[in-house]
């Protein structure tokens, strides 16, 4: 089999992010005050509720695979409907590019619940959603590849953070829809890996199995 | 080895790797934590443990406890019940020794400190000595403050406002009329401790043998002081209505000190209900505390903690950490750390209890099942390791406050370029 290798051009450096939540000043106790967070909260809530929150979490029951905001219009508001409504944003989270396009969809499905003539009440003291904000910090690793085995070391060491930040972060990352690594292995000349990657569902399984699967594809791969 | 490292098998390999990197950011900060006393309770337990550990990863931190007198300790004792929402009488002259107090104790402050650790509000009255004091000040707050008494709030709160930033426990105890940061940073256990280590066979075997609770039967738990607020006759209802079901011991693991009037008399009544069910199985303050409830934990079918409130619930973490399956009250940090039927079951009424309890007990598959997950979420987020880069995170955070992703690189702290997708 003919060994594709391919120039040390740029090397991917590895990186990992850490993150402590702090209080943004809003919190929702119906649906009213909900919507006014939804508009009002900076964009790092936003992302801390549904995108940080879909791996944050624990994986193993569908109950895991569903945003902070679903969550709460469920167990907290105690509306199905609106809760099927906001779950439904995390489908659209592998096409969206910004913040401001997951905001768009959470403000969207609110205003289409309330117009279908629903209208909850208040929730009970301690059962409000308080909207949280990350203070992120990413720091590089040290580990650095620039050939596909340098890669499949590098990524064997590191764990679900790294994953978090170039994986799943990565695709909001100058707007391009695609995770850090897949725009890398194009970059260098390994669309074949790329393609393969670019197509793995991040909600398919944790990031612990979707670290093993991409090393997975790149040792393959060769 | 670094004391770090020693939790490795518990948090992963590249947890530590990234709690360390982070900290080369602080590497040499001085970090000053001052509380009440070094002996006894919540804070000095956590302390003990954090302190070495920020130094292990090269932040200098020291612990000082500021000089109290009892009349002092009375008044802070009435602030902690009158902060949880009790009422209490405290007045101006108390108020006064409270204050003279803590200006008496000024000079404990490192002047060179870069960061002032308060925790708890006996060192609140600190505060002003920061005039002249060029660190960040963090206040520390351990307890529930949600429902605080509107006066005590008023008189501590003029101190919190002059710190940087505060810390709680969960999102619900931070407060509206606070105009600093709020962090939320839930406690830990540390898996290492005699309360949650491994225990051999023969230690659970000796421990169990000495309250004479057979080994070949399964029991439901409840390790908890002997306070109405944990619910006990609670839980002796729910046992009651699941013995309709099946025959399942109750084993409740209680403290109580002598000079406390409250907890004899729940102590006393919980006995009289109890009665002569050879079913139940009482033992009060038992010794040693930390590895006989360790050892009951383990060897528990069931974990409870029905408490009516709950601060945060350390106890139901506890037995999440030994894979128990745990039911717990729907209340305070309880609900923050059980996922309703993933990591546990939130009950709100005794008859919720009996009916997980046999729900749970018929079910074998499913006990595992949550045990796995309680155990997994506890490694995620209440470990001491996550404590520590939650930390080091809001050391971080104060010391470059705003908005956005920071980049932590070799020749200092940056914004992160390519973020601002995220940010908007």
């Amino acid at each position: 089999m003919r060994r594709k290798r391919f120039l040390r051009r740029r090397e991917f450096e590895f990186h990992t992010e850490l993150a402590v939540a702090v209080w943004s000043g809003y919190k929702a106790d119906s649906i009213e005050t909900l919507l006014g967070g939804l508009n009002e909260v900076p964009g790092s809530s936003i992302f801390y509720h549904v995108w940080h929150a879909l791996f944050r979490r624990h994986r193993h029951t569908p109950e895991a695979w569903m945003n902070d905001f679903a969550r709460w219009a469920l167990h907290g508001l105690g509306r199905k409907t609106l809760a099927e409504k906001l779950a439904c944003v995390d489908m659209v989270l592998l096409r969206t590019r910004s913040v401001a396009e997951t905001r768009e969809h959470l403000i969207k499905a609110v205003r289409e619940y309330q117009g279908e003539g629903e209208f909850p009440g208040r929730v009970a003291m301690g059962d409000e959603l308080y909207f949280m904000e990350m203070r992120s910090f990413v720091m590089p690793t040290g580990i650095r590849a620039g050939t596909t085995g340098e890669f499949v070391r590098g990524l064997q060491r590191l764990g679900r953070n790294t994953m978090l930040h170039h994986f799943i972060e990565g695709r909001m990352r100058d707007g391009g829809g695609l995770d850090d690594f897949s725009r890398w292995f194009i970059e260098t000349g390994r669309k074949d890996i790329a393609r393969q990657i670019e197509v793995i569902n991040p909600l398919s399984a944790d990031l612990d199995h979707l670290r093993k699967r991409i090393i997975e594809i790149v040792r393959r791969a060769g | 080895m670094a004391l770090l490292e020693q939790y490795a098998p518990f948090v992963g390999e590249q947890f530590i790797f990234e709690t360390k990197l982070l900290a080369q950011a602080l590497r040499g900060a001085r970090v000053q934590h001052v509380n009440s006393t070094k002996t006894g309770g919540g804070v000095a337990e956590i302390l003990t443990k954090l302190v070495p550990l920020m130094r292990d990863v090269g932040v200098d931190a020291q612990w000082t406890t500021l000089k109290g007198t009892p009349a002092f300790f009375d008044v802070t004792k009435s602030f902690h019940n009158a902060l949880h929402g009790s009422r209490e009488r405290i007045s101006d002259k108390q108020l006064r020794v409270y204050e003279q107090v803590n200006s008496a104790n000024y000079d404990v402050i490192d002047r060179d400190a870069d960061f002032v650790i308060i925790h708890d509000p006996q060192p609140l009255g600190l505060v002003p000595r920061r005039e002249n004091h060029l660190g960040t000040w963090i206040w520390r707050c351990h307890i529930d403050v949600a429902s605080a008494d509107r006066r005590v709030w008023q008189f501590l709160s003029k101190y919190i406002r002059q710190f940087d930033a505060a810390l709680f426990h969960l999102p619900q105890y931070t407060r509206d009329d606070l105009p600093i940061p709020q962090f939320v940073v839930p406690p830990s256990i540390d898996p290492l401790s005699e309360k949650n280590r491994d225990v051999s066979a023969a230690e659970s075997k000796r421990y169990l043998a000495r309250y004479r609770i057979p080994t070949d039967e399964p029991y439901v738990l409840q390790a908890a002081r002997f306070d109405r607020l944990k619910d006990p006759f609670g839980v002796l209802e729910a046992h009651r209505l699941l013995s309709h079901n099946r025959d399942v011991r109750l084993v409740y693991a209680g403290n109580f000190a002598p000079d406390d009037p409250e907890g004899m008399e729940v102590y006393d009544e919980f006995m009289r209900k109890a009665g002569r069910n050879r079913l139940i199985t009482v033992i009060p303050n038992p010794d040693p505390n930390d590895l006989v409830v360790n050892v009951l934990q383990r060897n528990a079918s069931i974990v409870i903690q029905k408490s009516i409130r709950e601060g945060f619930g350390l106890s139901v973490t506890e037995g999440m950490w030994k894979a128990r399956p745990v039911i717990g009250g729907n209340t305070g940090g309880i609900r923050y750390q059980i996922v309703d039927g993933v990591t546990g079951y939130l009950v709100n009424t005794p008859d919720g209890a009996a009916f997980r309890m046999g729900q749970i007990l018929a079910n074998p598959t499913l006990a595992r099942s949550l045990g796995e997950a309680a155990k997994l979420r506890v490694a995620e987020n209440f470990l001491v390791p996550n404590y520590l880069k939650n930390w080091l995170c809001v050391l971080l955070a104060v010391k470059y406050p705003g908005e956005g992703v920071r980049l932590l690189s070799g020749d200092g702290v940056h914004a992160f370029r390519g973020r601002t997708r995220r940010e908007v």
